[in-house]
C-alpha cells in the first residue's frame, strides 16, 4: 500500500512538474519576445533598477531576452531541461533579488518583466516571482516526462 | 559213457528198460541216456529237470554247494516210483557229487525181481559210473577250460596287437598334443598380430613338415589384406583377393562339417577349389574365421610326405588354428585396447587443451564481463552526468544567447549600442556642488535634472529643470528654448546604470550651449553636503 502510494505520488509529482515546466517555459518565451524586439526599452528597464553598471546595461538588454527564449524553448522541448531550469531559476533569483532591492529602496519603477509600461513593483510582484521560483525548483526536482533528449538516452539505457 | 554204463547195468541185471539222468544243481540237464522207455514216458526227464530236483533232491538248494551223497537206492519195487519217472521203473538210485545230481532208473528184470546182490551190484556199478562220470566231467571241464584259454590267448593276442597300434597312435597323439601345447605356449605370449602370424606359420610348417607356407588374413570393411610368407614369394599371392577368399570361406563354412560344428575353421585341400579362388592349388591348408570381420587362410606346400593330411595332422592344424584365432583375437583386442588407450590419451590431451582454452576463455569472459560492467557503469555515469546540468550547458546557452543577441541587435533597426556613447566623446566639465550652489543662488547658472520623471518626482534639487533623455526634445522646447546658450548649465542625474547627466550634457552642447558642466558627485554628493532637496 505504502509502495503504491509512493508510486502514485511520484507519478503525480511528475505530471505536476510537467505542467509547471510548460508554464514556466511558455512564460519566459512570451516574456522574451517583446524584449527582443525592443532592446532599448528593456535597457531602460534594466537601468532603472540601478544595479548593473552602465557599460553592461545594453549588453544585458540584448543577451538576457535571448537567454530567456533559448532556455524557455529548451525547457518546453525537454532538451537539457535541468540546465534550462537552472538558468531560468537563476534569472528568477536575479529578478527577485532586484525586486527586493527595489522594494527596499523604494525605487518608483515598474517591473518591466513583459512590457515597458507596467504597474510599479509591489509585494505582489515579489510573491509572483517567488511563486515562479518555487515552480522552477519543483520542475528541477520532479520533472522527468516527455524529454526529447530521452529518445536518445532511453536507447542507451537499454544497453 | 552213460550209454555204456546203462547197457552194462541192464545186461548184467537183465533189466528190460532203464535210464541215466545227471542234472546240475542249477536245474540244467547234463546227461540223459534212455533205453527201452518210450519217448512219451521220458518227457519229464528231458524237459523238466527242475521237477526231478524238487522230487528227489529236496535238500539241494540252487546256487549253493550241495553236500556229497554217495550212490544209494532211492526206492525199489513197482509201487514206489513217483509220477515224474517213466512208468515201470522199479529200481532208482541217486547220488550227489560236485554239484551234480544223478539218477539211475531200471525197470523190472526179465525174470524175477531184484535181489539184494542185484541191488549192491547196481550201487557198486553206479559208484563206479559216478567215479568215471566225475573224471569225464573233469576232463570235459579241462577241455573246456583249455578251449577257453586258447580263446583267451587269441583275444589277448588281438588285444596286444590293438594295444600296440593304440600305443603308436597314442605316441603320435601325444606328439600332436605336445606340438599343440608348444604352439599354444609359443603363441600365448605374443600380442603383435604380425609376429603372431609369422610364428604360427612357422610352427604349422614345422608340424606338418612343409617347406613353404603362407598365411593370409583379410578384413571385410575394406578388404584389407595382411600376409605372412615362408618360402613363398609374395608376388605369387598378388592375385589373392579378399572377396574370392571370402566366398571360399563362406562356402566352406556352410558346407563342411567343421563349419557346421561351430568351429569356424576347416581344412581346405581341394586343389580345384583353391585354384578357383586364386589360391595356389598345390598348397592345401586351413581356412579360418577370426571374428565377424576377419577371416583367413593358411596354406602349406612342399611337404616331405607329399601326401594328404592324415587325421592327426588335420586335428593338429584345426586345433592349432583354433588357438591361433583365439590369440589373434586377443592380439586384436590388445591392439584395439592400445589404440583406444592412445585415442583416450589423445582425447585427454585435447580435453586438457580444451580445458585450458576454456579456462583462458573464462578468464577472457571475466575480463570482458568486468569491462562490460565498467563500460555500463561508465555509460550510466555518463548518462547521469549528461542528465545533470553542467557548466558547459550554462556556458553554451549563454554563449548562444550572446551571439544570437548581438547578431540580432546588429540587424535590428531598433538595436542599442553595446559600447556606451560617452566613451567616444569628450567629457564635459565638472563643477563642485558648493560652487554649483553658489552659482545657482547667484542666478548665474541653470540646474538640469537628467533623470527620468519618476526619479525626479521622488527627489530633486530645488529649482532644477527635469530634462529626461527620452523626452529631451519635447521638454527642451518647453523649458529651455529661451535660455541663453552662453549661460552656464549644470547637469546632474547620473547613477551606476545610466550616465543621464553626461548624455543630456552632450545633447545640450549639440544645441549650442557652450558652458555645460556636470555636478560633481551628482545628487548624492549634493545631499551629503547637506544641501536642500525636494521634497
Amino acid at each position: 500500500m505504502i509502495e503504491r502510494f509512493r508510486t502514485s505520488a511520484c507519478v503525480a509529482h511528475a505530471w505536476l512538474a510537467l505542467a509547471f515546466r510548460f508554464y514556466i517555459g511558455g512564460l519566459f518565451i512570451y516574456a522574451s519576445i517583446y524584449k527582443i524586439n525592443y532592446p532599448a526599452e528593456f535597457a531602460e528597464t534594466i537601468a532603472s533598477y540601478q544595479l548593473a553598471p552602465y557599460f553592461l546595461v545594453n549588453l544585458l538588454a540584448v543577451v538576457l531576452p535571448w537567454a530567456e527564449l533559448i532556455a524557455g524553448t529548451l525547457l518546453l522541448a525537454g532538451i537539457r531541461p535541468r540546465a534550462a531550469t537552472a538558468i531560468l531559476g537563476g534569472l528568477l533569483v536575479l529578478f527577485t533579488a532586484a525586486i527586493v532591492w527595489v522594494l527596499a529602496h523604494g525605487v518608483p519603477i515598474g517591473c518591466g518583466c513583459f512590457h515597458t509600461i507596467e504597474d510599479p513593483i509591489s509585494w505582489k510582484t515579489l510573491v509572483r516571482d517567488l511563486g515562479w521560483l518555487a515552480m522552477t525548483g519543483y520542475v528541477y526536482v520532479y520533472d522527468r516526462l516527455f524529454h526529447l533528449e530521452e529518445q536518445f538516452m532511453m536507447r542507451l539505457r537499454e544497453l | 559213457m552213460a550209454e555204456s554204463f546203462l547197457l552194462t547195468a541192464m545186461g548184467a541185471l537183465g533189466a528190460v528198460r532203464g535210464f541215466v539222468l545227471v542234472v546240475s544243481v542249477t536245474g540244467v540237464r547234463r546227461v540223459l541216456a534212455v533205453r527201452g522207455f518210450p519217448d512219451a514216458d521220458t518227457v519229464v526227464l528231458r524237459d523238466d529237470p527242475g521237477r526231478i530236483l524238487e522230487t528227489c533232491f529236496s535238500s539241494v538248494t540252487p546256487g549253493q554247494p550241495a553236500p556229497p551223497l554217495r550212490p544209494h537206492i532211492l526206492f525199489a519195487g513197482t509201487r514206489h516210483a513217483p509220477e515224474c519217472f517213466p512208468p515201470g521203473t522199479e529200481l532208482l538210485i541217486k547220488w550227489v557229487m560236485d554239484d551234480e545230481c544223478g539218477l539211475v532208473g531200471l525197470s523190472g528184470k526179465i525174470r524175477g525181481v531184484y535181489s539184494g546182490d542185484d541191488r549192491e551190484f547196481v550201487v557198486s556199478l553206479t559208484a563206479t559210473f559216478q567215479h568215471f562220470l566225475g573224471r569225464a566231467f573233469f576232463i570235459e571241464e579241462i577241455r573246456r577250460l583249455n578251449a577257453d584259454l586258447q580263446d583267451g590267448n587269441r583275444e589277448l593276442q588281438t588285444s596286444l596287437e590293438a594295444s600296440r597300434r593304440l600305443g603308436g597312435e597314442l605316441d603320435r597323439r601325444v606328439y600332436q598334443l605336445q606340438s599343440v601345447n608348444d604352439t599354444v605356449n609359443e603363441l600365448s605370449g605374443l600380442l603383435d598380430s604380425e609376429e603372431l602370424m609369422q610364428r604360427f606359420l612357422l610352427l604349422a610348417m614345422g608340424a606338418v613338415s612343409a617347406a613353404r607356407g603362407y598365411l593370409a588374413l583379410f578384413s571385410r570393411p575394406g578388404d584389407e589384406r595382411r600376409l605372412a610368407c615362408r618360402g613363398v614369394d609374395a608376388d605369387e599371392l598378388d592375385g589373392v583377393r579378399g572377396p574370392q577368399v571370402s566366398r571360399l570361406v563362406t562356402r566352406m563354412l556352410f558346407s563342411s562339417q567343421e563349419g557346421h560344428g561351430g568351429l569356424r575353421r576347416g581344412v581346405a585341400d581341394d586343389a580345384p577349389v583353391l585354384t578357383q579362388s586364386g589360391l595356389p592349388g598345390n598348397m592345401p591348408g586351413v581356412w579360418f574365421v577370426v571374428d565377424d570381420s576377419r577371416y583367413g587362410l593358411l596354406g602349406l606346400g612342399d611337404r616331405l610326405g607329399a601326401a594328404a593330411f592324415d587325421h592327426l595332422e588335420r586335428d593338429f592344424l584345426l586345433t592349432a588354428t583354433g588357438a591361433f584365432t583365439v590369440f589373434l583375437r586377443n592380439a586384436g583386442l590388445y591392439e584395439e585396447k592400445n589404440r583406444l588407450i592412445d585415442n583416450l590419451a589423445a582425447r585427454n590431451r585435447e580435453m586438457q587443451e580444451t580445458l585450458d582454452c576454456l579456462t583462458r576463455s573464462r578468464q577472457e569472459v571475466d575480463v570482458l564481463r568486468a569491462a562490460k560492467q565498467r563500460i555500463k557503469d561508465m555509460v550510466r555515469c555518463e548518462m547521469d552526468r549528461v542528465v545533470r546540468p553542467s557548466v558547459m550547458d550554462f556556458f553554451l546557452i549563454l554563449c548562444v544567447s550572446l551571439v544570437i543577441g548581438v547578431l540580432f541587435n546588429t540587424a535590428n533597426p531598433g538595436g542599442v549600442p553595446l559600447i556606451p556613447p560617452s566613451w567616444s566623446r569628450p567629457a564635459a566639465g565638472a563643477v563642485d556642488p558648493s560652487l554649483a550652489r553658489a552659482r545657482l543662488e547667484q542666478g548665474a547658472a541653470i540646474l538640469v535634472d537628467a533623470r527620468p520623471r519618476e526619479f525626479f518626482d521622488q527627489r530633486h534639487i530645488p529649482g532644477a529643470i527635469n530634462l529626461p533623455l527620452s523626452l529631451f526634445d519635447f521638454v527642451y522646447g518647453m523649458e529651455m528654448a529661451d535660455v541663453d546658450p552662453a549661460r552656464e548649465v549644470v547637469v546632474y542625474g547620473g547613477d551606476i546604470s545610466r550616465r543621464y547627466d553626461d548624455d543630456v550634457a552632450a545633447m545640450l552642447m549639440e544645441r549650442g550651449h557652450r558652458d555645460v558642466k556636470l555636478l560633481s558627485g551628482g545628487l548624492s554628493a549634493w545631499m551629503e553636503r547637506g544641501f536642500p532637496v525636494t521634497p
